[in-house]
């Protein structure tokens, strides 16, 4: 509206303007038409010198309202006529003459030439006073205009007016309508429109493109929304899989059996050859995780050690059960189930395990495998132990049956020998001396007496009643046996007794168990009945640990007396030395034995709640011990006080024993005492050990007798290594190395097998020297 | 002349200690069982009575105490080959029972005179 305004009144002063102008111009022309008609008509008058004639001329021209003056003026310049409308007399100028028309001091003025014959005879001046007439309409002119902007104006808002009705009202309808939907983001809202025309048209393709919008919107609400729900279960999925994630890591950390798996770097194809797949495993397997159970089997301490290992470096290619496993692994279509596995750690204990492994097959490549190892070490020890157990056991029925059948058969038996021994006399006494028949008869009677006391053999050991139990102090009683033995054994063999006389007493028989002592004497004649020999006894007292306690499954912990029966025989090979407390297991010649000497003293034995052990070494000789327990309330008056245990202090010994029990038992032995143990049961294993590092071992402790190197042989060998190296040969029979030999190779002790804490821990105090640490 | 009460029901051996004892100058009176053993000694009591403890009909140790019912002051050897009743030794129990002297069987013509001196000594 201001701007038409604006237009309009800038229209109008120009048009003001112009008009002033061009009426200026028109007023000029006309004047000067004017001057020259009076010009003209004073022609006469001049050249008449007429002065009223022209003076008359001069006041017709008062009809013009406008003219103000006129005068003529000659050449001399001399006025001749003038006129003046208000009477006052006109001032004449310098430059009047000029013929021309031009405003002066806001009047016009127009001077022509009056011209007779050619002849200029003066000039006419008219003086208009136009600046009244233009101011007039000027003043006129801008009333004009004022009316004509105002009108203008007025017309102008009367039509905005309609037309705000006709063409703002709905627009302006329409941006509110697009406001409120923008701020209240509400598709649905619509703009009115009853209107059939454009802006009708315009609101309706408005509320189409909100239609479409809202559509739009809808639809995009739609696909949040399954968007969002989508985002919603792929985080609880995530979560779902962060905690079984979370789970699975704690289940295998935790768990205490060993798992891990096993990554290829290439899938391995399942349809290449069995040895390919086998070199495939070893190039590219490796171990991708396992928790810290399995690093332990591996000797590393924890998962991180482990972790990244090589398959090639976990089982050595070149061993044929590291292939064996493989190959089972690849048969059984990459599942094995309950496998057992065999390791011996770092120390040289043996250990057990029982493995599943199960590979995962995509697309005809096995990727990866999960492997779980069960340590069945324990399991497989008190499997041992329990077929020991169940060995003893059948061996007690055994015996009982056979002692039933025994008592059964001797009663008639007796009888049937009573009747030949009785006659065989008989008839003897009715021969003559010289009767050749006597000699006959003599060996009848040997017959007959061998066969007695075969039947006494079967009765004693069917005997299984409860013999009266009293306080029995042994060494007596074994001396007493002996005495009888000595009397019997042929001279070539030598009885060397050692009987502590302090030895406790035990809760028994003293028949059984003297017969005990010359059963284990009789049969080591027998051993050595061909070249002769050493018989040693020694009796002592022994405290049994639970660590010795192991080795025997009848022995507890507590005080025991220890008789031991040693031979230096033609020994027992290792087929017969599991049989040889079986009645009737004899190894001697037909006739020569009854197969129940070892019997009735493991009978005796057992039923005095003891234990009997046996080592034996072919053509060495053997050893037997017997273990009893101490009586008791014996053993509580006993004053004296088991010897103080020598403790070590943290030294290290190489201990070797090539059977895995006894080397499990030394070394726990040994680490009880307070020393560092590194065990072996191969000989060659412990050289190559004791090579590598011959300054870490401060003492070594070695059984006797192993495979492919003896005690002695690994000594010498490790001697010269190391000149002043202690070591301790550990013999479980007395006599296979004499100490002479002994010490001309350089072996500090000599120990006899089996032995406790307290017997070990002075050997090995006695090898280092009073001052500890490899004197 | 020293009479002696002989009860085995081992017919053998029997015959064969009888013979024995016969020959040491002894008189034998035989039995084959407890039964008949009790028999003959109530109607003739011996100097001694040597008996075997496991036999049919009438064992041993019921034997020696009906010949002690008899008897109390009766002289019995009682001699086994073995064998035992329940956890007892049949020769224990019959020294329980009375018995002077017990001997196992089989055993040499010196044992088992020695041991009727012996019996009859005390």
């Amino acid at each position: 509206m201001a701007t038409s305004g604006v237009a309009l009144l800038l229209a109008c002063a120009a048009f003001v303007a112009y008009d002033q102008v061009s009426t200026r111009r028109w007023l000029a022309s006309d004047l000067t038409s004017q001057a020259r008609m009076v010009a003209t008509s004073v022609e006469a008058s001049i050249a008449f010198n007429d002065r009223d004639s022209a003076r008359d001329i001069l006041s017709s021209l008062h009809i013009d309202q406008d003219i103000a003056q006129a005068y003529i003026c000659m050449q001399t310049g001399e006025r001749f006529a003038e006129y003046s409308r208000s009477g006052e007399v006109y001032q004449q100028a310098e430059d009047e003459q000029l013929i021309e028309t031009r405003f002066v001091n806001g009047n016009l003025r127009a001077t022509q030439p009056v011209i007779l014959d050619g002849e200029m005879l003066g000039t006419v001046s008219l003086v208009s006073s136009v600046e009244a007439h233009l101011a007039t309409r000027l003043r006129k002119q801008i009333i004009t205009v004022i009316v004509v902007v105002l009108g203008s104006l007025l017309v102008a808002f009367l039509i905005s007016a309609r037309l705000q009705r006709v063409i703002s009202g709905p627009i302006l309808h329409l941006a509110d309508t697009a406001r409120a939907v923008s701020t209240q983001k509400d598709f649905s809202i619509r703009a009115a429109s009853q209107r059939r025309d454009e802006t009708g048209t315009l609101i309706d393709g408005f509320n189409e493109m909100l239609e479409q919008i809202q559509a739009r919107d809808q639809q995009l609400q739609q696909r949040n929304n399954s968007l969002q729900s989508e985002i919603e279960k792929r985080r609880s999925i995530e979560r779902a899989l962060r905690e079984s994630e979370e789970r699975y890591r704690a289940l295998i950390a935790e768990s205490s059996e060993a798992i891990w798996r096993l990554e290829l770097e290439h899938p391995l194809a399942t349809t290449i050859p069995e040895e390919e797949q086998i070199t495939h495993f070893f190039q590219h397997g490796y171990l991708a995780e396992c928790n810290d159970v399995m690093a332990r089997i591996y000797d590393r301490d924890c998962a991180d050690e482990m972790v990244g290992t090589r398959l090639a470096a976990m089982m050595v290619p070149s061993e044929e059960h590291s292939l064996e496993s493989l190959r089972a692994f690849i048969r059984s279509e990459y599942r094995l189930i309950d496998k057992e596995m065999h390791r011996t750690d770092q120390d040289g204990n043996d250990r057990y395990f029982l493995y599943n492994l199960s590979g995962i097959v995509e697309n005809n490549h096995l990727v990866r495998a999960w492997g779980i190892h069960r340590e069945i070490t324990e399991r497989k020890q008190a499997g041992a132990m329990q077929a020991k157990l169940e060995a003893q056991l059948r061996q007690a029925q055994k015996m009982e049956a056979i002692g039933t059948l025994a008592g059964g058969i001797a009663h008639d038996f007796n009888n049937i020998l009573g009747a030949i021994i009785g006659y065989t006399e008989l008839a003897a006494l009715d021969l003559a001396e010289e009767a050749p028949s006597r000699a006959n008869l003599a060996e009848v009677l040997k017959a007959g007496n061998r066969a007695k006391a075969l039947v006494r053999q079967i009765l004693s050991f069917s005997r299984q009643e409860e013999h009266e139990r009293k306080p029995v102090q042994l060494q007596p009683v074994i001396e007493e046996a002996l005495k009888l033995l000595r009397a019997t054994l042929p001279s070539t063999i030598e009885i060397r007794a050692t009987l502590d006389p302090r030895s406790s007493t035990i809760l028994g028989d003293p028949t059984q168990i003297h017969q005990v002592m010359m059963n284990l004497g009789t049969n080591a004649s027998h051993a050595m009945s061909e070249h002769g020999g050493t018989l040693e006894v020694k009796l002592t007292s022994i405290d049994v640990d639970s660590i010795f306690a192991q080795t025997h499954a009848d022995l507890e912990p507590g005080r025991y007396l220890r008789l031991m029966v040693s031979d230096t025989g033609c020994g027992i090979d290792n087929s017969a030395l599991d049989r040889i407390f079986e009645p009737f297991f004899t190894t001697k010649a037909p006739g020569a034995g009854t197969g129940l000497g070892l019997a009735v003293v493991h009978g005796v034995v057992k039923r005095h709640q003891g234990a009997i052990s046996v080592y034996s070494e072919q053509g060495k000789g053997t050893t037997f011990n017997v273990y009893l327990p101490v009586h008791k309330v014996e053993d509580q008056q006993v004053v004296d006080e088991p010897k103080a245990i020598v403790i070590g202090n943290g030294e290290r010994i190489l201990f070797v024993d090539d059977e895995a029990p006894l080397a499990a038992l030394g070394k726990s032995m040994l680490e009880r005492l307070g020393y560092r143990v590194t065990a072996h049961t191969d000989s060659l294993q412990a050289l190559n050990t004791f090579s590598a590092h011959a300054n870490e071992f401060d003492l070594v402790i070695t059984d006797q007798t192993m495979p492919s190197l003896s005690g002695a042989e690994l000594a010498k060998l490790m001697l010269k290594i190391r000149p002043d190296l202690p070591v301790i040969l550990a013999t479980g029979y007395s006599t296979t190395i004499n100490p002479e030999k002994a010490k001309s190779i350089g072996i500090r002790e000599l120990l006899l097998k089996p032995n406790t804490t307290q017997t070990l821990g002075e050997a090995i105090r006695r090898a280092l020297g009073p001052n500890g640490k490899n004197n | 002349m020293t009479t002696i009460l002989l009860v085995d029901d081992d017919d053998q051996f029997r015959s064969m200690l009888a013979e024995v004892l016969r020959r040491a100058g002894y008189e034998v009176q035989p039995a084959c069982n407890g039964s008949e053993a009790t028999v003959i000694y109530r109607n003739h009591q011996t100097d001694l009575v040597i008996t075997d403890l496991i036999m049919p009909e009438k064992e041993g140790l019921e034997t020696i105490r009906e010949i002690r019912h008899i008897n109390p002051a009766v002289r019995i050897i009682a001699m086994s080959g073995g064998g035992r009743n329940g956890f007892e030794d049949y020769l224990k129990v019959a020294k329980v029972f009375g018995a002077r002297l017990v001997i196992d069987k089989p055993f040499s013509h010196a044992e088992i005179l020695g041991a009727i001196r012996k019996a009859l000594a005390a």
